[in-house]
């Protein structure tokens, strides 16, 4: 788990431009996941894609991309059991999580969802996809989830800028929209572990370090300062 | 000893429902007679509040009697804008001193801190020159002098080179307000407040030393790298145990004269160093096989690290930094008070095991870790002092 897939740039635009266009196995892409495991990282990934996409259509359109679209669908389409996640020791802190989610304003949704959460489903989808305790068909489509991610995220980031501003200005409100949902990951560490730990190598220490990563890159892109950034996600991981 | 009497008039006491101001309060409650007034916003309760208040007390071998929680009154604290509406029933409960206790910890939360160190407390400073008090004591920070080279004065402090955090800086100012103000007032600042030095218990949030362990336990959770490299300096660190912040701080309160500055800060004799304590924390657990010390977060190559340690050197770069350099605290006051006969046990690597011991046995998932980890680590990692490389180039450093 120790490949850094931070030197190609996580939320870059040449990877958008790699994931969007790869081509796909056609065999890989019709082929399922049958793994419960796999599954269970499927039916999560749905409980947190689906209401995001139906945040961006209400909230702000343009981050609803052809690509967010497209894998929201082909997630529809395995229409994973969601009764094992439910019964998992994931079921409390997920809920806690995307209740935290649920702004209401266009400026939360961008933040939270389209910046936050989205650069934690490609921490997510980048692990998936690099494993190799992994079937083909996860690794294939959590490529496709980290590219419709990125697609999000490149928008996300320009629309942010127009609507908040950067810099300074831009970090009070980052601050204040982020707080609640990044404090909401911690409890999800024990959880992450215990059920995809062993089987898919997708430990929770890894995706929070992938997710700041390419968080603080985005933020430090749209002129918040990187120390300060730092200093945010540390209090908020860590119960500050 | 006392030059200040307490015993007449009711204490009002800020920040009851934060780490600190609780310690305060159930002082209070030990060494006085006094009615304790808490203003209480929400989502804080009377209930919530005098939980750990009354937990303390029984921990200092005190069992809570109703007359303790009857003496504590808790009044709903207005907006700052709005805090003169609080006036008629302080003084109706015969306020005459101020202990203000609270302010926000965010470290670079500009507006946090403008309304919680900065507002508030000239919001509070009006309230004591309304109610006439005749003491005020602002609990300000150690670290309120900013990065010096020089020796740290216990007087009001210029503009220094640089500030660790904006939390550093808007104590400084809050300071000025509280001199300003024409009230008579004693300023304390503290140091890095850790758990008890005789049993270890800690109350409040992962800050300072706590950061550090929660962050070793939380990112570290499935074990070493083979190589770990950390940012730990070889300056002593000021930790200051909370039964010695209380004991002094109520010394402070009860004998500093009008207009006096008091660094609440250990003698620097035993503190330990940051290396010390991470030589301390493997001794729970064994290590890695190589700990590669570096004095500065930019001279760690990054290149060589795990990426679940660049988010524990990270998380942690502020703390290190404060930690990792010389604060050289002078304690006129302090050595006064103790000279006078004030008791209280200075922080070293003996005391500081006593915390961590408590640390370790009150996290399950620590000691899950423990219990995976025993079998792979070694005991002794081999120690491999990095100070003084040179600082790489952005594009070498974490993300």
């Amino acid at each position: 788990m120790n490949t850094d897939r931070r030197q190609g740039g996580c939320g870059s635009t040449r990877d958008a431009g790699d994931g969007a266009t790869s081509p796909e196995d056609a065999s890989t892409l019709a082929a399922r996941p049958v793994d419960a495991t796999e599954l269970l990282l499927w039916a999560l990934m749905h409980k947190f894609e689906r209401p995001a996409l139906e945040h961006y259509a209400a909230h702000a359109s343009a981050l609803a991309t052809a690509e967010k679209r497209s894998f929201v669908t082909r997630l529809d389409a395995l229409e994973a059991d969601e009764a094992p996640l439910a019964a998992s020791t994931l079921a409390a802190p997920v809920d806690e999580l995307l209740a935290r989610a649920r702004g209401a304003d266009a400026i939360s949704v961008l933040i939270v969802q389209g910046l936050v959460l989205e650069h934690l489903g490609q921490a997510i989808y980048g692990i998936a996809e690099s494993t190799e305790q992994a079937s083909p068909a996860s690794r294939t489509l959590a490529a496709v989830g980290r590219a419709a991610s990125v697609s999000v995220t490149a928008i996300a980031s320009a629309e942010i800028a127009a609507r908040v501003g950067t810099h300074e200005r831009l970090y009070a409100v980052f601050v204040d929209a982020s707080e609640e949902v990044i404090a909401a990951l911690d409890p999800l560490a024990e959880p992450v572990d215990e059920v995809f730990g062993e089987r898919f190598g997708l430990r929770f220490a890894d995706v929070l370090g992938e997710f700041a990563a390419g968080l603080i890159t985005a933020c430090t892109a749209l002129g918040m300062q990187r120390r300060k950034v730092v200093a945010h996600l540390a209090g908020a991981c860590m119960g500050l | 000893m006392s030059v200040h009497d307490a015993s007449a008039g009711s204490i009002l006491i800020t920040g009851g429902n934060g780490f600190l101001g609780s310690l305060v309060a159930a002082k209070a409650l030990v060494e006085s007679d006094a009615t304790i007034v808490l203003p209480l916003r929400e989502p804080y309760t009377r209930e919530r509040v005098l939980a750990p208040i009354l937990t303390e007390l029984a921990a200092e071998g005190r069992p809570p009697r109703a007359a303790d929680s009857a003496r504590i009154v808790t009044v709903p604290l207005p907006p700052h804008e709005h805090i003169d509406e609080l006036y008629r029933s302080l003084r109706d409960l015969g306020v005459r001193d101020i202990l203000h206790c609270a302010g926000s910890l965010s470290y670079f939360n500009v507006r946090r801190l403008q309304a919680g160190n900065l507002d508030l407390t000239r919001a509070i400073l009006s309230l004591g020159t309304a109610l006439d008090v005749r003491r005020f004591v602002y609990l300000s920070t150690a670290y309120s002098a900013g990065f010096t080279d020089c020796p740290i004065l216990e007087t009001l402090h210029d503009e220094p080179r640089n500030d660790p955090t904006d939390y550093t800086r808007t104590k400084r100012e809050a300071e000025w307000l509280v001199a300003r103000s024409g009230l008579p007032y004693v300023v304390v600042r503290p140091s890095i407040v850790i758990g008890d030095s005789r049993d270890g218990r800690y109350g409040g949030k992962p800050y300072g030393l706590y950061q550090l362990w929660t962050a070793g336990v939380r990112y570290l959770s499935m074990g070493f790298p083979r190589v770990l490299h950390v940012v730990a300096g070889n300056e002593p660190v000021n930790f200051l145990h909370q039964d010695a912040f209380t004991t002094g701080f109520w010394a402070a309160y009860r004998t500093l004269p009008d207009r006096a500055v008091m660094h609440l800060v250990s003698r620097d004799d035993a503190l330990p160093t940051m290396r010390d304590l991470w030589t301390l924390w493997f001794s729970v657990h064994g290590g890695p096989h190589d700990v590669h010390f570096f004095d500065r977060l930019d001279t760690v190559p990054m290149d060589e690290v795990a990426p679940e340690v660049r988010l524990l050197l990270d998380f942690t770069a502020v703390n290190n930094e404060i930690g990792s350099s010389r604060w050289n605290f002078c304690r006129d006051r302090l050595e006064g008070l103790r000279r006078n006969g004030l008791e209280m046990t200075d922080a070293s690597l003996e005391t500081i095991a006593v915390a961590q011991r408590r640390f370790v046995a009150d996290s399950p998932r620590l000691q899950r870790f423990i219990q995976r980890y025993e079998a792979a680590g070694v005991p002794t990692p081999r120690f491999v002092d990095r100070t003084g490389e040179r600082a790489r180039p952005p594009g070498a450093r974490a993300s």
